[in-house]
C-alpha cells in the first residue's frame, strides 16, 4: 500500500473522527497536474513540518502541542492508520468549502490561502473512511521521501478497524454528499 | 494567533429541495419569434448563473399534464436562495407569462430504515431522462406503529425497490416544511420499469398506510432553451 504524506495533526484528526475530508491542491513537485488521488486505499504518513496553530480551527489548535509531544525520534516515523477514499470532488467555490468546515480542521483563512495558491486549479475534496491499524508501523525515513511530494511508495499490506461504525460514517457521508451536491 | 472557528451564518449541511411547476399563459404564444428567442436566451442565462449558487434542473411537463408545462427542481442550502431564484424567474420576460401550479418543499436527511440509501441527486451521476415527482403522505397510524414493525415493512418495500436498479430514488423529507410527509422523485430512462415498480409496491404492506401519493407528475429532463422553444 502506498502512503500519503499529511500533517500529523490532520492524521490525528482523521484518526479521532474529527476530520473526514482531505483538502488538497498538490505539492510543489505536482504543480503541473495538481493533486490526484492515485490510490483508493492508502496509509497516512504523518509529517511534522509546516504545521501551525494559525492554520487550525479553534477547537483543534491545541491538539498540535499534543501531536508534537508524540513526535517520533528524528529519522523515524510511526504510521497508525490507513484510509479509503470514498468520494473525490473538485471544488472551485469557496462557499461550498465554508459549508464543509465541520469536516476538517483547517481554518477559513488557511483554506482561502490554499485556494489562492495556483487559483486556476480546483481544490480536491476527498471523503475518507479511516481505519486504525491493529499494530502501528515503525519506519525509518529515507532521504528521497523528503520534500513536497504527496505519495511515498511503501509496499506494506495492513489490516485495521474502521474508527467509526457504518451508521456513524454513513450519516457523516450523507451530510458531506449533500453539501457536495450543490457545489459549483 | 489562533484563528476563530467558522462563523458562517449559512446552515452547515441542510439541503433544501424545491420542485416548482409552472403553467405558461397562452398569451406567450402571441409574442413574435424574435422576442421569444431573446426571452429564451435571457432565461437560459439566468439558469446558468443560478447554477453557480444553487443547483437547478429543468424539466418539461408539456402535454403530459393539463396544469403544468415545465418544472424547475432547485437544490440549495437555504430556502431564501430558492426564493431569490423564484423572484429572478418572475423578473424575466418569460416570467411575466408563468403561473405557478405547484410548489413542493422538502429537505434531505438520512433514512432511519437504511443507512445505505443515498438520494440520486447527491451522487455524481448525471440526471436521467425522466423524473416522476410526487408528494407522499402516510397515515398517522403508521407513525404510531413500533419502530421495529415499521422497519420490517420498510425492508420489504426497499427489497422491491432493489429489483429495479434502472430506477433511481430521491426521497426527501417535507415534515414541517410542506403539507406532505415526503417528496419523492424517481429518475429513470424507462417509464415502464417505473410503472412496474409502482405496481409491485402497491402489493407491499407499507401500501396500506399510504394516504396520498398524488399528483404524480412525469417530467422530462431537457435544456431550458428547448423547453421554451416547445411552448409554442
Amino acid at each position: 500500500m502506498q502512503a500519503l504524506k499529511e500533517w500529523a495533526v490532520v492524521c490525528r484528526a482523521l484518526e479521532e473522527g474529527r476530520q473526514v475530508l482531505l483538502l488538497r491542491k498538490g505539492g510543489i513537485l505536482e504543480y503541473r497536474q495538481g493533486f490526484k488521488v492515485r490510490h483508493d486505499r492508502f496509509l497516512l504518513f504523518p509529517t511534522y513540518e509546516h504545521q501551525s496553530k494559525d492554520h487550525l480551527q479553534a477547537d483543534y489548535a491545541n491538539k498540535l502541542d499534543e501531536v508534537l509531544k508524540d513526535q517520533p525520534a528524528t529519522g523515524t516515523n510511526i504510521i497508525s492508520s490507513y484510509a479509503e477514499s470514498i468520494e473525490v470532488r473538485e471544488i472551485t467555490d469557496r462557499a461550498t468549502l465554508r459549508m464543509l468546515a465541520n469536516y476538517h480542521v483547517w481554518n477559513e483563512s488557511y483554506v482561502n490561502a490554499r485556494m489562492d495558491y495556483n487559483p486556476s486549479k480546483p481544490m480536491s475534496v476527498i471523503l475518507l473512511r479511516v481505519f486504525k491499524l491493529e499494530r502501528p508501523i515503525f519506519i525509518e525515513n529515507k532521504p528521497e521521501w523528503i520534500g513536497c511530494r504527496s505519495w511515498i511508495p511503501l509496499d506494506i499490506d495492513v489490516n485495521g478497524r474502521p474508527i467509526m461504525d457504518d451508521l456513524q460514517f454513513n450519516t457523516i457521508a450523507f451530510e458531506v454528499k449533500g453539501v457536495l451536491s450543490i457545489a459549483a | 494567533m489562533v484563528a476563530e472557528a467558522p462563523t458562517s451564518e449559512e446552515p452547515q449541511t441542510a439541503i433544501f429541495l424545491n420542485f416548482s411547476f409552472f403553467r405558461v399563459d397562452p398569451k406567450w404564444r402571441w409574442l413574435n419569434e424574435i422576442g421569444k428567442e431573446e426571452a429564451a436566451k435571457e432565461f437560459s442565462s439566468l439558469i446558468e448563473v443560478a447554477n453557480t449558487k444553487i443547483k437547478v434542473r429543468t424539466y418539461s411537463t408539456l402535454g403530459l399534464r393539463e396544469d403544468s408545462d415545465l418544472m424547475l427542481w432547485m437544490i440549495s442550502n437555504s430556502v431564501e436562495k430558492t426564493q431569490v431564484m423564484t423572484s429572478k424567474i418572475y423578473s424575466t420576460v418569460l416570467g411575466k407569462y408563468l403561473l405557478p401550479s405547484y410548489v413542493f418543499l422538502s429537505a434531505t436527511r438520512p433514512s432511519v430504515y437504511s443507512s445505505k440509501i443515498m438520494p440520486g441527486f447527491m451522487t455524481d451521476e448525471q440526471p436521467l431522462k425522466y423524473c416522476i415527482v410526487y408528494p407522499f403522505v402516510k397515515s398517522r397510524e403508521w407513525y404510531l406503529l413500533p419502530f421495529e414493525e415499521r422497519k420490517k415493512m420498510m425492508e420489504e418495500h426497499i427489497l422491491v425497490g432493489r429489483k429495479f436498479p434502472q430506477v433511481r430514488l430521491n426521497t426527501t423529507y417535507s415534515f414541517g416544511l410542506d403539507d406532505q410527509d415526503f417528496m419523492l422523485a424517481f429518475e429513470t430512462m424507462d417509464l415502464m420499469a417505473f410503472q412496474e415498480l409502482i405496481i409491485q409496491l402497491r402489493e407491499t404492506k407499507v401500501s396500506k398506510y399510504i394516504i396520498r401519493d398524488t399528483p404524480m407528475i412525469v417530467c422530462v429532463y431537457k435544456g431550458v432553451e428547448d423547453i421554451i422553444k416547445s411552448l409554442g
